[in-house]
């Protein structure tokens, strides 16, 4: 099913535990941040000192978005590095794994077969 | 190839638990590398906020920003408001931290100086206005009102020394007359109170002493002193004496925050207290200040992965969070008001790597905005962008005092 998604519906139907799964959640911390930067919620930020950015202590709203942005700001600072460094690792260690090489291996050796009966050739030896 | 590369990203025909064990791997060694590495993005230039000589750039974008609100009306009025709304404290301390930083500035700056001290004048007399025409209350927290003051009349020593403070320091850069009487009449009050004091001290609020306060009235008597040629300091080093004998906290070695009038120890030492009266403390016993600094960084200073910040009490010492302190970062036990003045403290005594450490934190945690030649943090609020503006100035008026007073010898 996954495999038939394209674009961004791919993307963001990955499983969470696979490289592309680690990237998707990555761009969407980034997307929220720079929505919250944007529309300016950086400066509720003002509720970390104890100061209510509208002066009204009872402003709860503002102090929310506040504790919003910074959330956000410390995912896109330490999760989204993260996630991208673990999906490049993630990678790696799915290409390295002993399954996966001897399954390539298998399939190598069949192409390399079936392209020998192709041209009537002796299949190359694998060094 | 590009199916192959999908297949990859997708981790697909992967059994879950493989999936699970690699990601969780893949996780652990990505934050073990990026961890380490967060702090190199955000450590600024210590020498774009400390210059030794003239005004670091980050300290005139900081200045610019208070410039601008104490010259237009309405962002001043909005700033305020908005700091009034949660202390009334903040509003007066606020005016405090940016005279003297504008008085150092207009030290390193002579060129300068009629631009800062004209602001500076204006804050003074609207400080005084406002305390005259209000009452003492309006610059203290709604508490005030519910205890009665054990020294009559009330006063209170946190007005007093802020509002001698800002006056010696304007007279520093440059004598006026008026301010002249202004100053003797808030030393001699000063020294009155706390000699009245059954423990040598003087109330800010009704029966609680400030260690902050007092040593803030100390720097305040000490400037005076070299200005009008009285000498309070046999007072001064009595006082001292009195306080590391009786007002410290034996664990530490450190001044505790505050006291009852009869001198009941209530809060212990204070990030948000110890760094500021190290600092003023150095007009008044230079090796003792030093001294009490160190054992302020010994137990506050925290550092994690290259950032640093300031604990509001030792591990020796449980308090709890209140409007002093800030809102405190549970686990780290990080608070905003104790590492806003460790800036003070590591500037006084020229400790760079704090300062890079706690710049590392303030550019990381902060939000800074960077906006038409002005710098504000929006986690901050003005006072305690004007405690940083200080920090970063701070120096060329307490050698001025100095030098006075070799000269006056």
């Amino acid at each position: 099913m996954d495999a038939e998604r394209t674009g961004w519906r791919a993307v963001l139907h990955a499983p969470v535990f696979s490289p592309q799964g680690f990237l998707a959640r990555a761009a969407l911390i980034v997307f929220v941040f720079l929505l919250c930067h944007l529309v300016g919620l950086r400066e509720h930020t003002s509720i970390i000192c104890g100061t209510s950015p509208s002066g009204d202590t009872a402003d709860r709203w503002s102090a929310a978005l506040g504790v919003l942005y910074a959330l956000f700001w410390f995912a896109f600072v330490l999760g989204v590095p993260i996630l991208v460094l673990a999906a490049g690792v993630f990678a790696a260690l799915l290409k390295l794994r002993p399954g996966r090489a001897a399954r390539s291996n298998a399939e190598g050796q069949a192409g390399e077969a079936a392209l020998s009966a192709d041209s009537g050739a002796a299949p190359a030896q694998k060094a | 190839m590009r199916a192959d590369l999908r297949e990859l990203l997708l981790a697909a025909n992967v059994p879950l638990w493989r999936r699970l064990l690699y990601g969780l791997l893949s996780l652990l060694v990505a934050t073990a590398i990026w961890f380490p590495c967060v702090h190199v993005f955000f450590r600024p230039r210590v020498q774009d906020y400390f210059a030794p000589t003239g005004v670091a750039p980050q300290s005139r974008a900081l200045a610019a920003r208070h410039l601008e609100f104490w010259t237009r009306p309405e962002l001043k009025a909005q700033e305020i408001a908005k700091m009034r709304g949660s202390n009334a404290e903040w509003d007066f301390m606020g005016r405090t931290f940016l005279v003297l930083a504008l008085a150092n500035m207009s030290l390193r700056e002579p060129e300068r100086k009629e631009q800062y001290l004209q602001i500076v004048d204006q804050i003074i007399d609207e400080t005084v206005r406002l305390e005259t025409k209000e009452g003492m209350y309006f610059f203290l927290m709604d508490y005030a009102r519910s205890g009665r003051y054990l020294g009559q009349p009330p006063r209170s020593l946190f007005l007093d020394g802020e509002i001698a403070l800002m006056l010696g320091a304007r007279r520093l850069v440059q004598e006026r007359a008026d301010y002249r009487p202004q100053l003797a009449a808030r030393v001699k009050v000063m020294v009155e109170y706390m000699g009245k004091g059954p423990a040598g001290c003087a109330e800010s609020y009704p029966d609680e002493c400030w260690m902050f306060d007092h040593s803030v009235a100390l720097a305040a008597m000490r400037i005076a002193d070299v200005l009008d040629g009285s000498d309070h300091s046999a007072f001064a080093a009595k006082w001292l004496q009195a306080a590391r004998a009786k007002l410290t906290d034996k664990k530490t070695g450190l001044l505790i925050s505050s006291c009852t009038y009869h001198g009941e120890h209530c809060d212990g030492p204070e990030g948000s207290t110890i760094f500021m009266v190290a600092h003023c403390l150095q007009l008044v016993d230079e090796d003792f200040a030093r001294d009490q600094y160190e054992r302020a960084k010994k137990e506050l200073r925290c550092e994690i992965l290259g950032f640093g910040y300031a604990r509001e009490w030792p591990v020796s010492w449980k308090g709890a969070q209140d409007i002093d302190s800030g809102p405190i970062i549970p686990i780290v036990g990080a608070s905003a008001g104790a590492s806003g003045l460790a800036f003070v403290g590591a500037s006084s005594f020229h400790d760079e790597t704090y300062l890079a450490e706690l710049l590392t934190t303030l550019h990381l945690g902060a939000f800074p905005v960077q906006r038409g030649g002005t710098l504000k943090f929006c986690a901050s609020n003005q006072v305690g962008d004007a405690v940083l503006l200080y920090a970063t100035v701070l120096g060329p008026l307490w050698q001025k005092v100095r030098e006075k007073e070799q000269h006056g010898r």
